[in-house]
């Protein structure tokens, strides 16, 4: 009989978890948007109603996924806000700040929750405390605030909480148990507003023969007093109770006498709760969430649930894997029937012509899913930069542009920590406070600018600056200090270089936002592990920009086969300069390596041969072709012995499937069967400059 | 499906396999045949579904002419099942000194 409902081991409940993780998440951060976005000033309806509405949402989630410690600062923060929409308190721009840091401790649950990590008690204490102490220091009386006293205690102005009795018929939903609803925990919220009787009983009564357990065929009716209005109560049912399935009668007139043990003598007068309430359509429904729903309500789109659908991230690289291997599938009976007659098999050749153009559509389309906007990472530093701009004393604008520049899921998760590192240095570092800024007649507010934008096949995320700029003398004394060879004659561009090597960092004091040198090497670091590039342009007194350049995708590539010997190599499209024959005049030798002249330039020559060990056809350079590449600016001529086809390839990853190969990017299967091994034409360089 | 609700069509199955001997033990002459003890020792958790499944067996069981007795019934149980508003449903079953209450 031990058949417990909250256990459910039957059911994978971290599946559901990870969507209100998901959710909560969502609502915290729309909520952080909308509390900068207010600058101080006093909110809209619409964007109170939009704050409630994620405070709210958080709130019920947490509720009905168990995490009762989330919706203690949730539900305070929920009628704080609840009372300043109704004008029952007014405004003031402290509450931003305090509703970031509520925001910020049900973030600190939430990470509780999802990664085990550690919740500080005391915070969700004090920021409880604060939002209450704010709720209380009204002096207005307001009836919603009823939820939050108890039933014997007066109200903070010393009145006497006005007592309601309510009959509750509450008919659920059948799949209510199969559902994982924590009805306790419904009841126990319902206790909570003041006295409660709970009877259940059978809507049918079914032979057990045949009977399903999960089937609730239970109906509930309540007894209640309390000082909770009617919304309140609706409240709890929320997320359990459609239109029809909560029937809520007040029973008796309202009565405002402390002596409580009088209520059982109140008149026994039916009275419906109120003329909207009694209407059958809004049945199980909060009122004030009608205009919420609405189309076009604040940060609501008309038909918006219908059109979007949640799916796991590990669904749609299941489905990208399945889609790939089709596309090599394709590729391998293309390349089979490329041998048969064209003329005798035409409809065979036009109807695999128009397979490969709906496999690639289709592959595009995939692909797409897995795009991002990048303002999910813009959306974060908002908040960072006006916490950080107080704390340093430095007036600061951030500027986004290009916020719905599309990326792959999996580079917004690795490009954020690069970001998060260079906008800090930009405060820390090169924003410079308002007085120097006026000395050296800028205005006294700096700005940051985050800059996205996809060109030529990559993704281009720009930080720029309009600080200090980027202290080349200082930075040369810094690198010589560390015992890093360095001359006067560098370029600005190798000096600005030298701040990507580990530890390195001018700053004079170490603080908690930067200086401690361990940020652009990561930066650096992390940039290139997913094939970008980051890029430094600085004037002194101008400012500094950053450029990081990335792949579109991590999935697939555009590329060139490239044959060497008996093997196969892809070649980044985006790297290629052009290919050439080089006439045997063309080849020099300048310290010991070969190099070619291409109109002026002399540039060095990669035996692909050489790097990877193995039997060439071609070793000498006029024999064979030679493709320039291009790598953040530096040029090199890869050696091939020959030139086979463009591809568009799908990339495995060898490490998971052999272990890593220095000079590559991943592998492909070509329509033949055979594995290529992609190039990484940077570490490609790399190795040949390292001998 | 696994663990305890993979468990329940079982348990139900049993259960209504058990009511049913009601109607067998029924003319048997035997009053004690018209009584059945259940036992809730050992049950730790118990919820609003469980309470569910024991309402409709014990009706089976009255239905079939059998009087359920509730034995040995844990306190966080018996207070559970009236927390869930199942008191009048199912406490009349309930075994106590002076009998069932």
């Amino acid at each position: 009989m031990t058949q417990a409902q909250e256990i459910k081991p039957d059911i994978d409940l971290n599946q559901f978890n990870q969507v209100f993780f998901e959710e909560c998440a969502e609502h915290l951060a729309e909520m952080e948007q909308i509390l900068l976005a207010l600058s101080n000033e006093e909110p809209d309806e619409e964007k109170l109603n939009a704050i409630f509405r994620a405070a709210h949402s958080i709130k019920g989630g947490a509720g009905i996924f168990g995490f009762q410690d989330m919706t203690v600062v949730t539900h305070v923060l929920e009628s704080l806000l609840d009372r300043i929409r109704n004008h029952e308190i007014p405004f003031n721009a402290a509450m931003i700040d305090l509703f970031l840091e509520a925001g910020d401790v049900i973030n600190m649950q939430l990470a509780g929750h999802r990664d085990d990590a550690g919740v500080n008690q005391d915070a969700v204490v004090r920021i409880s405390r604060k939002l209450q102490q704010l709720i209380d220091s009204s002096d207005v009386r307001c009836e919603r605030s009823d939820a939050v006293i108890s039933v014997s205690s007066p109200s903070s102005d010393g009145s006497v909480p006005v007592l309601h009795r309510y009959e509750l018929v509450f008919t659920p939903d059948p799949d209510i148990f199969r559902r994982g609803v924590r009805i306790e925990q419904l009841f126990r919220e319902l206790q909570e507003l003041g006295e409660l009787s709970i009877n259940a009983g059978l809507s049918s009564f079914p032979d057990l023969a045949g009977f399903d357990p999960e089937t609730c065929t239970i109906c509930w009716s309540f007894n209640l007093v309390s000082p909770a209005s009617e919304t309140v109560i609706r409240d709890i049912f929320e997320f359990v109770a459609d239109e029809g399935q909560l029937k809520i009668r007040e029973t008796s007139l309202a009565v405002a006498n402390p002596d409580a043990e009088t209520l059982g003598e109140a008149t026994e007068e039916s009275v419906e709760v109120s003329g909207k309430a009694a209407s059958p359509a809004l049945m199980g429904n909060r009122a004030y969430d009608r205009n919420e729903l609405a189309p076009g309500a604040y940060g609501r789109r008309a038909g918006e649930t219908e059109s979007t659908l949640r799916v796991g991230v590990n669904k749609v690289d299941q489905l990208i894997n399945q889609v790939g291997e089709l596309v090599i599938t394709q590729l391998m009976v293309s390349q089979s029937a490329s041998a048969l007659d064209p003329v005798q098999y035409e409809n065979l050749h036009r109807s695999l012509q128009q397979l490969e153009r709906t496999t690639r559509d289709l592959q595009q389309s995939v692909m797409s899913i897995r795009l991002v906007p990048i303002s999910i990472v813009f959306s974060r530093f908002p908040r960072m930069v006006r916490e950080l701009a107080a704390k340093l004393g430095k007036q600061v604008e951030l500027k986004t542009v290009g916020d719905t520049t599309e990326l792959d899921k999996g580079l917004i998760e690795k490009i954020t920590d690069p970001l998060t590192h260079l906008v800090r240095n930009c405060l820390d570092h090169a924003l410079e406070i308002p007085e120097e800024r006026i000395a050296a007649g800028k205005e006294r507010s700096g700005t940051i600018t985050l800059r996205a934008s996809q060109t030529g096949g990559r993704i281009v995320i720009d930080v720029i600056d309009d600080g200090a700029g980027l202290n080349r003398a200082r930075i040369l004394a810094k690198a010589a200090e560390r015992g890093i060879p360095v001359s006067d004659a560098m370029s600005d561009e190798e000096v600005w270089q030298l701040i990507f090597s580990p530890g390195f960092s001018t700053a004079d004091a170490v603080t908690d936002i930067s200086g401690r040198g361990v940020g652009m090497d990561v930066v650096l670091r992390n940039v290139q592990s997913i094939g970008g590039r980051v890029q430094i342009l600085s004037e002194p007194g101008q400012g500094t920009r950053v450029t990081i350049s990335l792949p579109l995708t991590l999935a697939i590539l555009d590329g060139l086969s490239v044959a060497v010997g008996d093997e196969k190599f892809i070649i980044p499209l985006n790297s290629i300069i052009e290919s050439l024959q080089p006439a045997a005049g063309c080849l020099k030798t300048v310290n010991g390596k070969n190099v070619v002249h291409v109109r002026g330039d002399y540039i060095p020559i990669i035996p692909l041969h050489e790097l990877f060990n193995l039997p060439a056809r071609v070793t000498e350079a006029d024999k064979g072709i030679l493709v320039l590449i291009d790598v953040e600016g530096e040029k090199a001529a890869v050696l091939v012995d020959a030139l086979l086809d463009e591809h568009q390839v799908v990339i495995k990853s060898i490490e998971t499937n052999y272990r890593k190969v220095d000079g590559t990017a991943g592998a492909t299967i070509l329509g033949d069967g055979r594995v290529a091994l992609i190039l990484d034409v940077g570490s490609l360089l790399l190795m040949h400059k390292s001998g | 499906m696994n663990g305890v609700t993979s468990q329940l069509p079982h348990l139900v199955e049993q259960l209504a396999t058990l009511s049913a001997c009601g109607i067998n033990m029924e003319g048997m002459g035997d009053s004690k045949a018209h009584l059945a003890e259940l036992t809730l020792a050992g049950i730790n958790e118990f919820d609003a579904s469980g309470c569910q499944l024991l309402v409709i067996f014990l009706k089976n069981l009255k239905q079939r002419g059998v009087m359920p007795r509730i034995m040995s019934i844990p306190d966080a149980i018996r207070e559970k099942i009236q927390f869930l508003g199942f008191a009048r449903e199912i406490g009349p079953y309930f075994e106590t000194k002076q009998g069932y209450v």
